[in-house]
């Protein structure tokens, strides 16, 4: 029985999870800052596909995997900036946008793919080159750690820094406390003198320069390759870690490994028996349980202030 | 007005979108003696296997002569009767490619002019249509020769299998595989898993590392697609792996070294063969299968193009000759779920 269950955690399931979990959470990331400038981002899914598909289109024009990286973050900019200029300048429904840049990537990377590079459903090529995978030396000698932490490309390590990076932004620089304060309390930040608009334009180019770095990660980081529709959801699975994880980065951290980890259990719970069609369900059904667990915690969170609010009246009025 | 100006682009990119997507399934007019054939992808092309199979049949057709075009579902189940209804209302021939597209009995009644050929699948009432046939192929004998090879070749002891669904043609594989194998090494281990996908080469990927976890250093994909993920996840994980459907080292020849062979199900001959039986003799097996097997090619195995090494042993390629005969001989009798 032990063996059992020792073997069904093994080091694949974790590799997996960290797998699974990385281009969640480069791109749970970006969505933290708008989040915060008060912008309601499900636009994520297209800037992780664009991202994806600049990076593969650059890395093999160029043969070299950082100029790939470097045009997903150029593209990410750019579209970054287009989702201001219609959500925050000329102030249209966030959520069409969203929606709209959503589909308007996915349609026209399939129709770049094929009509400018002559690639159908994938684009697989030896010219295409990924990012090279990144040994921690002493690290990578401890048995089992050092196969779960070791040997993952670069963008691994990045994601785990930038979520301090990010929190370090958000909660200890002025930078952040206005780019809070613009989804807050524009009023507020307009009163101090500085302009919102421009901290939820810098919110929405980070969001795109993060969900860049997704894209390529996603292409660049582990088969090297493009397939069509490949975000697979990825961008809307980062926005639920954002909502989850109160757009708090260590947070919305835990969440995106959590669902990596469920989402590869999936996999592993195959070899133990348990049919494939219930498996896939499992990362879906945590994600409702999760979501009734905190709107239930919110729930009993507010009456217990709002008795302890009663109680101090209460006692104020003696 | 500048909320005016923000409708009108993003009109202009949705609309700019719908184009993208027509030009994709664009239909000619009919040929003027031409049998006109639109073929309905369930899912979408580019899998380097089977639907890049039957896209390559009715290629093939249009070369001769026809008039072909080919729509693409992207897996959408919301656009796959509609889809086929479309093309029932253009077409003289509608070949509906995908095991997925059971509405395909309640289209051929509406439009009993039209000839409907279901690709990979038999229907319930079959007989009561004769506007419509079911192809159905024998990949539990083509797995049971890759599986035979993989039994012969394992240095683990253990060969592995990822399937694009836990469904009946896929199962049929599994069984063909699974026999193949332990009739070459009575002690190999056969473990299986499903990529519930037929693009996300993602999910193919981590499949195959599943496996490899269980010891498996050979791996048969049967899931289109996603199960491109095992073949690129091959080398990284030093296993080998065995295509499907299309003679994958040719298709995915930069990674040829990682494919020891493929199990070919020619979509594509079976295309060709019954539009040109219908067209030159009329003959049209309508309300019954058409079983496509060993005999006429429509399965095998195959080991790459010309040029390239064959990683298979000699040896184990006469031993699977020897097994080809049998099995067209009835000596050995393939286990199938259908």
């Amino acid at each position: 029985m032990w063996d059992q269950i020792l073997s069904f955690f093994s080091i694949g399931l974790f590799q997996n999870t960290i797998r699974n979990a990385t281009p969640v959470i480069l791109a749970a990331l970006g969505g933290l800052f708008t989040e915060h400038a008060g912008i309601m981002n499900i636009g994520m899914e297209g800037m992780i596909l664009t991202g994806a598909f600049v990076a593969v289109v650059f890395s093999f024009t160029f043969a070299s995997a950082p100029m790939g990286v470097l045009f997903a973050v150029l593209i990410g900019i750019l579209i970054g900036l287009f989702f201001a200029l219609f959500v925050v300048k000329l102030k249209s429904d966030e959520f069409i946008i969203g929606m709209t840049l959503n589909t308007f990537a996915s349609g026209v990377t399939v129709y770049l793919l094929r009509s400018v590079f002559h690639q159908t459903g994938s684009w697989v090529s030896k010219d295409i080159k990924g990012l090279p995978p990144i040994d921690i030396p002493i690290i990578k000698d401890i048995p089992f750690i050092g196969d779960i932490l070791s040997g993952y490309s670069i963008f691994v390590y990045i994601s785990w820094l930038l979520v301090f990076a990010v929190w370090i932004f958000l909660y200890r620089t002025p930078y952040g406390f206005w780019m809070r304060a613009s989804g807050e309390h524009p009023e507020a930040l307009e009163t101090a003198g500085i302009n919102p608009v421009k901290m939820k334009v810098l919110a929405s180019v980070l969001c795109g320069i993060f969900c860049g770095l997704a894209g390529a990660h996603l292409s660049l980081g582990y088969l090297n390759c493009f397939t069509e529709g490949m975000s697979a959801s990825r961008g809307f699975i980062a926005f639920a870690c954002v909502v989850f994880g109160m757009a708090n980065p260590p947070k919305v951290f835990g969440a995106a490994l959590l669902f990596g980890f469920l989402q590869a259990m999936g996999i592993r719970l195959q070899s133990v028996g348990i049919p494939s069609d219930l498996t896939e369900a499992v990362p879906y059904l945590a994600t409702v349980l999760m979501l009734v667990y905190i709107t239930v915690r919110g729930a009993s969170k507010k009456r217990s202030r709002a008795k302890k609010a009663m109680a101090v009246e209460a006692t104020a009025d003696q | 007005m500048k909320k005016f100006i923000s409708l009108v682009l993003a009109a202009a990119m949705v609309l700019s979108m719908t184009f993208v997507l027509a030009g994709c399934g664009d239909k000619d007019d009919a040929g003027a003696d031409g049998l006109k054939i639109v073929g309905v992808v369930a899912t979408a092309l580019g899998d380097k296997s089977f639907n890049d199979s039957a896209k390559e049949g009715l290629d093939r057709l249009k070369d001769e002569g026809y008039d072909t075009s080919i729509v693409e579902c992207n897996g959408d189940s919301g656009l796959w009767e509609q889809n086929l209804r479309n093309a029932a209302d253009t077409a003289d021939m509608v070949f509906a490619v995908g095991s997925e597209l059971n509405m395909i009995e309640d289209v051929a009644k509406d439009y009993p002019d039209v000839k409907f050929v279901w690709v990979d699948n038999v229907s319930d009432h079959l007989s009561d249509y004769d506007n419509l046939t079911c192809v159905s192929y024998k990949q539990n004998e083509g797995s049971y020769l890759v599986g035979y090879i993989a039994g012969k070749m394992s240095k683990s002891g253990v060969v592995g299998f990822v399937g694009g669904a836990d469904i009946p043609v896929i199962n049929d594989f599994y069984v063909g595989y699974a026999q193949g194998a332990k009739d070459a090494n009575a002690d190999v281990k056969v473990v299986k898993n499903y990529t519930g996908d037929w693009s996300d080469t993602d999910k193919g990927a981590q499949c195959a590392q599943d496996l490899k976890a269980q010891g498996a250093d050979i791996i048969f994909c049967a899931a289109g697609g996603s199960g491109n993920g095992v073949i690129l996840k091959a080398k990284e994980l030093g296993i080998k792996a065995i295509g499907v459907d299309q003679d994958q080292r040719i298709t995915m020849s930069d990674y040829a070294d990682e494919i020891l062979c493929s199990m070919v199900k020619n979509v594509g001959n079976s295309v060709v063969d019954i539009v040109e039986a219908y067209a030159k003799d009329g003959t049209w097996t309508g309300g019954e299968v058409f079983s496509a097997g060993m005999e006429g090619n429509y399965i095998g195995v195959a080991y790459g193009a010309e040029d390239q090494e064959v990683l298979v042993p000699q040896d184990i390629i006469d031993e699977l000759d020897q097994k080809i005969a049998d099995i067209q001989a009835g000596k050995i009798v393939v286990d199938t779920v259908l």
